[in-house]
């Protein structure tokens, strides 16, 4: 049985270690509270991305093409940085009849933050995590198999432009590896629009 | 049926003294699992719950049914320490794994867990061999109703995922819930009612598992499920307090039985009735009072390979204790009766009484120092037995505690715990259905002493907490097995030989560092931490004996370390990172076989060190409470048993909607 792993016994004091410097590091002066109270929950972008693959393992290319969908992201500030939700819907068509289609639904949290670029654009590097839903197009098995969960982690990497009040566009890399027995490591390419508004007060006092 | 006990003798000295006023920490529990530390851990399960506390060693083979045993105790993991719920005692064993996860409390209402390790007195009688005291919710913070529904899930990464219709395709892995709980809470004045439902679920899918028990797994898998429900009434009328619970859960379980060296299917029906409280008898008398009647059903639901069963067992639990105070002295009067009526489909039925008495008597010397004498008398169909307690205390600062205590005790070998009664009728029951098993129980006397020493330091910025035991047990029985693995079936058997003269030496020890440094945030108008660390670490060695009990007793990690860091980004968001070490255990009785059965099992079994991370956030207020639980982030090795499930990266999200709450 293949197992990955990354650390072991050795390792335990230089970990602690690092993970004593973290600890300090979220203990650093600044006031966070003080900043949250003024963006924290303020607002909510609304993001819908196009979505196309760049790079999918050969393994899964062997029996899979496709891989195209939609994204569609909520983000709100928090600080530091921004909080997202969001569902990726992708569609994978099967190269071989004897093997089903199916849709990928992944329903991830992430967290990231923005940092100035030149020519009026922002750049943006976040991380999410969540959860893959395969579904398969396949009538003869028992309805519980029919899909199929699993962990999923990844990070983003891009940049947007604020073209008219309250709209911008956005265009991401995002990497994402599902925890699979055989991992899956795919890249996507994301386009699309963002739509932002000031949260009412109902909405800022339910995320509170 | 076995005769139980025939005779019973343990003194117990605790020496402790004090050179400051007397001021009682918080509790005299080893460990308390604070709701707090549950709620921000995400866990939901009691068993998982429990694996929080370094001070239990733990161990499954399912994944799901897990045994307990206070570290630094008895080498083997028969779960002989007494159960607690709101101060009644619980009878959940079976095989000697508790049902915990099928206890009706949900993480939600428990407000708080304490462990005893330490030998000690409680309102029933002596627990030698450790105690878990589970309180759950008794109070609302104003009159009404409140109601919460909860759903949690997790999943065990390394599915195959689109995988499964190509060539790379494998097993599924484990699929844990969902778990569902709806509870109702209502108070007016002092009286408070819950009534809790919950349904689990849990598919054992390892690998390990589904090798052992292919003609079970039908359909790619087999689920563990269970139902149940809790009513708590808890009444209140002046300085009287009454409190009553009824709790049913039935189950169908692949529960794994160690002399079978295999899972039995087990179909399992559990009720507990029962009420406790005190009465004030004059302004300095109090008398508390508990009575308690548990059903329990075992039977097999599926059973291609194991023998067809069908026991039954009732269980009745009463007690009273009359306690005087008078200016320095507490005196406190005992008569608890219990009686067990069983039936076997093989045996028959049988019932067996036992009356006990115990009175005690607690000096306190000036402001600061205390002293205490029982004596306990027990009488029976199972014989006659007797316990003596003495002990004292020693406080010598406003937060700080240092104790010894000194405890011996003489006790029967023949087992007649609840924990254990299922296992006994499990030995008979292989035994008649010839599997090879040297029933060698005897009623010989079997003695043990140990000496326990601790420190207790309370401060505004950190506590700590250090401890050591040493522990000397005589005429112990123990069984020895010698695995031998099958092919074909890929399955494990083995005789059963219990030796009943065995003996050895142990220590152990621990030290617990919790620590608040840096700034605080204002939570519920209290001031807390925004960061809180937690470093843990315990360890046990052998000493001398023999070579079974050096055998029993390495299966037990010699070194466990804890690093908890809790962030609170501010009062409704948290993280928690966690990190845990336990070293290498050895299962001589599995050797040869795991060596013939080729590399998906493992003896020794390796140490692990696993990292989990915990989000936990508050929505609308304190309605919506969502957690996500990320365990093993590095995808380490992690199993706790030879034949036992492996726990690989996985996740888990609750999520707890709430009514009523303001």
């Amino acid at each position: 049985m293949t197992r990955q792993y990354i650390t072991n016994t050795c390792m335990l004091p230089l970990l602690f270690a690092g993970w004593l410097t973290l600890s300090q590091c979220l203990l650093s002066p600044t006031d966070m509270q003080a900043a949250e109270s003024v963006t924290t929950w303020s607002e909510t972008g609304v993001t819908l991305s196009g979505i196309t693959p760049i790079d999918s393992p050969e393994d899964f290319e062997e029996y899979w093409s496709g891989g195209a969908g939609l994204t569609l992201i909520l983000d709100t500030p928090f600080q530091p940085g921004y909080l997202n939700a969001g569902i990726l819907l992708m569609f994978h068509n099967a190269q071989d009849e004897l093997i089903p289609d199916f849709q990928t639904r992944y329903f991830f949290l992430g967290w990231g933050d923005f940092f100035p670029l030149p020519a009026g654009l922002q750049g943006l590097a976040g991380v999410h995590c969540g959860n893959c839903n395969f579904i398969f197009d396949d009538t003869d098995i028992n309805h519980a198999l029919k899909s199929e969960s699993e962990f999923a982690v990844g990070i983003d990497l891009g940049c947007r432009y604020d073209f008219v009040h309250n709209w911008s566009l956005v265009c991401n890399w995002k990497q994402t590896t599902v925890f699979t027995r055989r991992r899956i490591h795919m890249s996507h390419l994301t386009a699309g629009v963002v739509y932002r508004f000031v949260n009412p007060d109902w909405l800022r006092s339910f995320l509170r | 049926m076995r005769s139980a006990a025939t005779t019973s003798i343990v003194l117990i000295m605790i020496l402790l003294t004090a050179v400051a006023p007397a001021m009682q920490l918080q509790t005299d529990a080893d460990r308390v699992i604070t709701a707090e530390e549950i709620n921000l851990s995400g866990l939901t399960r009691v068993s998982d719950i429990l694996g929080l506390a370094l001070e239990l060693d733990a161990l499954t083979v399912d994944g799901f049914n897990w045994q307990f045993e206070p570290a630094g105790h008895f080498p083997d993991f028969r779960s002989e320490w007494i159960l607690l719920l709101d101060g009644q005692r619980l009878e959940l064993g079976r095989f000697g794994y508790p049902a915990l996860n099928s206890l009706p409390v949900n993480a939600d209402q428990i407000e708080r867990i304490e462990i005893f390790t330490t030998p000690m007195i409680f309102h029933a009688g002596i627990a030698t061999r450790g105690m878990i005291h589970i309180h759950t919710t008794d109070r609302l913070d104003r009159n009404g109703f409140t109601g919460l529904l909860q759903y949690s899930a997790g999943n065990e990464t390394g599915d195959p995922g689109p995988y499964r219709y190509t060539d790379y395709n494998s097993r599924n892995v484990d699929h844990i819930g969902a778990d569902r709980v709806a509870r109702s809470d209502f108070q007016y004045g002092g009286n408070y009612t819950r009534l809790s439902l919950f349904a689990a679920n849990h598919f054992p899918t390892d690998e390990t598992a589904y090798h052992r028990n292919r003609d079970i797994f039908r359909e790619n898998f087999a689920m563990q499920e269970v139902v149940g429900g809790l009513l708590k009434s808890s009444l209140e009328g002046g300085n009287n307090r009454l409190t009553i619970l009824i709790g049913h859960f039935q189950s169908e379980d692949l529960l794994y039985f160690e002399p079978a060296a295999g899972e039995v299917p087990l179909k399992e029906n559990w009720t507990h009735c029962g009420l406790n409280g005190q009465y004030p008898v004059t302004s300095k008398s109090n008398i508390l009072f508990t009575t308690s009647y548990t059903h329990h059903e075992l039977g097999d639901w599926y059973s291609p390979s194991f023998p067809s069963f069908d026991w039954q067992s009732g269980y009745l639990r009463s007690n009273a204790a009359l306690v005087h105070r008078n200016d320095n002295l507490v005196k406190q009067i005992t008569v608890e009766l219990t009686h067990r009526q069983a039936y076997a489909e093989d045996f028959g039925s049988y019932g067996l009484t036992r009356l006990t008495m115990c009175g005690s008597a607690k000096k306190q010397f000036g402001t600061t120092a205390s002293s205490a004498f029982a004596v306990e008398l027990q009488t029976g169909e199972s014989g006659n037995g007797g316990t003596i307690l003495l002990g004292a205390k020693w406080q010598p600062q406003l937060r700080q505690k240092l104790s010894l205590v000194l405890s011996a005790a003489v006790q029967p070998q023949t087992a007649s715990a609840g924990f254990l009664f299922w296992t006994e009728q499990g030995y008979n029951f292989l035994d008649s259905n010839s599997i090879p098993c040297n029933d060698n129980y005897t009623s010989e006397a079997r003695s043990h002493a140990a000496l326990d020493a601790g420190w207790r330091l309370d401060r505004k910025s950190f506590q700590l907490h250090l401890n050591g035991r040493y522990l000397f047990i005589d005429r112990f029985q123990l069984y020895r097995q010698n695995y031998q693995y099958n092919v074909l079936e890929d399955s494990f058997s083995s005789p059963l030989d219990i030796h009943p003269d065995q003996k050895g030496q142990s220590v152990s020890g621990g030290v617990r560092f919790s620590w608040h440094p840096g700034s605080s945030l204002h939570q519920a108008g209290e001031a807390q931490s925004r960061i809180t660390q937690t470093l843990e670490w315990r360890c046990q060695y052998f000493l001398s004996g023999t070579t079974l009990f050096s055998d029993h007793f390495r299966r037990h990690p010699a070194h466990k370390i804890s690093i908890t860091t809790l962030y609170r980004h501010h009062e409704r968001l948290s993280l928690t990172l966690s990190i845990a070490y336990r070293s290498q255990t050895s299962w001589q009785d599995y050797q040869q076989a795991i060596i013939d059965a080729g590399e998906l099992y493992s003896a020794p079994v390796p140490g692990a060190t696993t990292w989990d991370v915990a989000v936990h956030k508050l929505l609308w207020g304190p309605r919506l409470n969502c957690s996500l639980l990320v365990r093993n982030i590095f995808n380490a090795p992690d199993l706790y048993h030879p034949l036992g499930a492996h726990f690989d990266l996985s996740f888990f999200l609750r999520l707890v909607l709430k009514f009523g709450y303001m």
